[in-house]
């Protein structure tokens, strides 16, 4: 298949109800409607669209409902990838902050280490201050990448869930996988500083990986709670293609250009300038801290 | 707002600069976190205490901006002899201001009826005080369940929640407190510029509950102070010897107000339950309140 110069991604910017997963599949699966009338090749939605964020107890719900729900969703994205966060439930139980991709009827594979998974699962749980994650959620092992269709040809993506962009590894192993969109989905709950503070890494995180980034969050609010939006694609020089409004529910759609940032990359070779010598330095700092904290 | 209530330009209530705040965002924030909270527990109205207070004012105006007059019910709960007569007229003038009805119901003979069946409480002036703001608490609840569909908007400030400086099932009692992350110096800040009466956001703080007593008599500080060792001791988690360095306060008056968080902890949280079984009740049971688990997935 060609090489896609161009693609087309809509910012799903939705406000789940916690534990509402029929009227939240019927929201994503409008969404999913809109976006597709739009001529969008992606569709991306938040962290954890079909469960809520602050749902703690109901994830366990949630999870086991999800399979027939995902499944007519699939159906329905025809030649539009839709790249949803979700509670995914494993044979043995264990529950994951996940993201899945699913495309024309079927779940879109994803590239780790040489084999093919079926969901992204979350890398860091936030598990402090407001953050209960890990009480909920097993961690994930690595960041795959997707080969994903458009109208103009292929490209590859992935995708890292909110917490997994405060931390810069995972949107640099993103990018060394060849990954040229980074699909920043999250539910980021507002403060007055966040989405200033979160602006700025995702530009940061664009830039250090010359790759674009898609961020998309959640509207709305739950238990008090503002989940702010400001959904935005941010290309690899840090500014921004387009942005969603704070707090609301919205569809925002925008072009993202691979062309222009392959050619950016031989110009700025950031990926290329990663070192073996630093990143065995980086380990072995690492495993220092880790003897510091245990001794 | 006739033209001597309306504060000058410009004119705002003095933050201290620790505390200083984009007060729109704040503003904003408030309002979409209620009227989410209302659509997701399937409320549609708010019933209100307004005492003439400044935490009163602001929730009133933040209630109406959020989910309109129609849907809001400010009750003002005097006692007589006892709730000065400004507070009256800051009520009604706030209520004109925005345009709501204000239903006005003297608690006194409740209050005496109280102290009629328990004559102790006339000697307990702490004891009885507690009893005027439950009975407040009751007659709001009351309003909200005749009028139905309705949540009881709690009012208290973030200052008063830390220091405990709230009657526990009284005006604490409430069903959600959409200024409880805002000090008083923040709340007063957010009234001047929304464009409160300026005599609203300047009148010292007092619950009248007991004749006479100011915020500043019991607390024994400035809420100007209380306001900015609070933000040291919570936001910040410094520890005391360095607050009372910062405020020029000696380490001893810090330590008390201190003490005064950890020993409301009890008002602050639900009731601890007694561990028999693996799923107690917000131990192992937890859940969030705007759930909507009645509706089955597809």
């Amino acid at each position: 298949m060609a090489v896609a110069e161009t693609v087309r991604i809509a910012l799903a910017q939705i406000g789940p109800k916690m534990g509402d997963v029929k009227g939240n599949f019927e929201k994503i699966r409008a969404y999913t409607e809109k976006a597709m009338a739009a001529g969008a090749d992606v569709v991306v939605f938040p962290e954890l669209a079909t469960a809520g964020y602050l749902s703690q107890g109901i994830f366990f719900d949630v999870a086991e409902k999800l399979n027939s729900g995902l499944k007519a969703l699939a159906d329905v994205a025809n030649g539009i990838s839709v790249v949803l966060g979700l509670v995914e439930e494993d044979e043995m139980g264990i529950l994951y902050n996940s993201a899945m991709i699913l495309r024309n009827g079927d779940v879109v594979k994803g590239a780790w280490q040489g084999r093919k998974v079926s969901s992204y699962r979350k890398l860091y749980l936030p598990t402090y201050g407001m953050f209960e994650e890990s009480r909920w959620f097993t961690p994930g092992s690595g960041v795959p990448v997707y080969e994903l269709d458009s109208k103009g040809g292929s490209f590859k993506g992935a995708i890292v869930i909110c917490e997994d962009y405060w931390q810069p590894l995972t949107v640099r192993i993103a990018a060394l996988r060849g990954a040229q969109v980074i699909f920043a989905i999250a539910s980021s709950p507002k403060t007055l500083q966040k989405p200033k503070m979160t602006h700025s890494l995702l530009v940061a995180r664009a830039i250090e990986n010359t790759s674009y980034v898609v961020f998309v969050n959640q509207a709305g609010s739950q238990d008090m709670v503002n989940f702010w939006g400001g959904s935005e694609i941010i290309d690899f020089e840090g500014n921004t293609v387009v942005s969603a409004p704070l707090r609301e529910e919205a569809l925002v759609i925008g072009d993202v250009d691979l062309y222009r940032e392959r050619k950016y990359r031989e110009i700025n070779p950031m990926l290329k300038e990663e070192r073996a010598e630093v990143i065995e330095d980086y380990e072995s700092a690492f495993a220092e801290m880790r003897r510091s904290y245990q001794s | 707002m006739t033209a001597e209530e309306r504060p000058p330009e410009g004119e705002e209530y003095p933050l201290p600069p620790e505390l200083s705040f984009d007060w729109k965002e704040a503003h904003d924030d408030i309002v979409n976190e209620i009227r989410w909270h209302l659509k997701n527990t399937g409320a549609d109205k708010i019933v209100i205490g307004l005492s003439g207070g400044v935490d009163s004012s602001l929730s009133l105006y933040l209630a109406v901006k959020s989910v309109g007059l129609e849907n809001v019910v400010a009750m003002f709960l005097p006692e007589a002899g006892v709730t000065p007569d400004y507070d009256e007229e800051d009520a009604k003038a706030v209520a004109d201001l925005l345009g709501v009805k204000l239903i006005i119901k003297e608690i006194s003979p409740l209050v005496e009826a109280f102290s009629q069946a328990i004559s102790e409480l006339r000697a307990n002036s702490l004891a009885l005080a507690n009893v005027k703001a439950r009975i407040r608490m009751i007659l709001l609840y009351a309003e909200a369940n005749l009028i139905g569909r309705a949540q009881v908007l709690g009012t208290s400030d973030k200052s008063e929640l830390l220091l405990g400086y709230t009657t526990k099932y009284g005006d604490s009692g409430a069903d959600f407190m959409p200024i409880g992350d805002l000090y008083k110096s923040q709340v007063r800040y957010m009234a001047s510029k929304v464009g409160l009466p300026r005599r609203v956001w300047l009148k010292p703080p007092s619950p009248q509950l007991i004749k006479g007593k100011s915020a500043q008599s019991e607390l024994g500080l400035p809420y100007e102070v209380l306001d900015r060792l609070l933000y040291y001791r919570v936001d910040q988690r410094y520890a005391e010897e360095k607050i009372a360095k910062i405020l020029s306060l000696p380490v001893e008056t810090v330590n008390h107000y201190s003490m005064m968080i950890v020993k409301s902890d009890h008002k602050r949280k639900a009731p601890p339950i007694g561990k028999i079984g693996g799923a107690t009740i917000n131990m192992d049971w937890r859940m969030p309140i705007e759930r909507w688990s009645l509706r089955k997935g597809p």
